[in-house]
């Protein structure tokens, strides 16, 4: 007998390739490949990050509406964001993008994938101006009482050109799933990444990466 | 799913009250929904809902 190793079950990039997300003839490009440390981030507001080799944990151990990025090195229509990430008693943790370069307060115009424990919600979402807004949720697989047990993957992806957000979840070995896709035409393109959290001890944890194009 | 159209609640002020659709006037609860399109006052979505077991 002749067994055949499913090699790609862990394999983020095979996985969003094998959706045909990245790869190809998509064009998407890593943008930003944090693995295993994680790069200093060009800006923050709310609570810092403190970064240690392969996690960056918020700085505050109450609530605090806090986002920490980086700026990309030039404007995309199409952006895959993946991390993973400890919720703590963070009531939402996520990734997202934003429209412009990163802010010098607190963020507007973006996209946000999150898992939204104060909801018992998985959720995309998004700033239009500074008005939040929810664009899709699902109550069915992430509740608060697991956001202290375990380690999540979370990822996003956009097309501004063709109004598509789509969020997936990653938890304990399993693959990628996704959660949620819907087609919001609020932003078209993207200039920066924001990982966004409401403190309490929130941790990223590598790789996190970004492909776009 | 269900498709239907439902109309803004929300201040969006804060995370606490997000910007979202108003199921109230449907019965059972919604737990999944995925926005389709928004013309400004309304949202239309594909939904799913959950009934509680009858007594």
């Amino acid at each position: 007998m002749t067994y055949f190793p499913y090699t790609d079950v862990q394999n983020t990039e095979a996985y969003f390739t094998s959706l045909g997300l990245i790869g190809g003839a998509t064009g998407m490009l890593p943008l930003i490949q944090a693995n295993p440390d994680i790069p200093a981030f060009d800006d923050f507001d709310g609570a810092d990050l403190t970064i240690t080799n392969s996690v960056a944990k918020s700085t505050s151990g109450s609530a605090v509406v806090a986002w920490s990025g980086w700026d990309l090195s030039a404007s995309k229509e199409k952006l895959l964001m993946t991390t993973y990430c400890h919720p703590s008693l963070s009531d939402w943790i996520g990734i997202g993008c934003h429209d412009g370069t990163l802010p010098t307060g607190v963020l507007e115009d973006s996209y946000m994938g999150l898992l939204y424990g104060q909801a018992t919600w998985t959720a995309l979402a998004k700033y239009t101006g500074t008005a939040w807004g929810v664009v899709g949720s699902d109550a069915t697989i992430f509740q608060d009482d697991v956001a202290t047990t375990g380690i999540w993957g979370i990822a996003m992806y956009v097309d501004g050109s063709s109004n598509v957000q789509k969020l997936f979840v990653k938890s304990g070995s399993a693959q990628w799933i996704q959660i949620l896709s819907t087609s919001d035409a609020t932003h078209s393109s993207f200039q920066s990444i924001v990982l966004f959290n409401r403190g309490d001890d929130a941790r990223y944890i590598s790789p996190i990466m970004v492909w776009g194009a | 799913m269900e498709i239907g159209t439902f109309p803004k609640i929300g201040t969006g002020e804060s995370q606490e009250d997000p910007i979202r659709p108003d199921f109230s006037s449907l019965d059972g609860t919604v737990v999944i929904w995925e926005q389709i399109s928004d013309n400004g006052t309304d949202i239309t979505v594909r939904y799913q809902r959950s009934f509680p077991e009858a007594e």
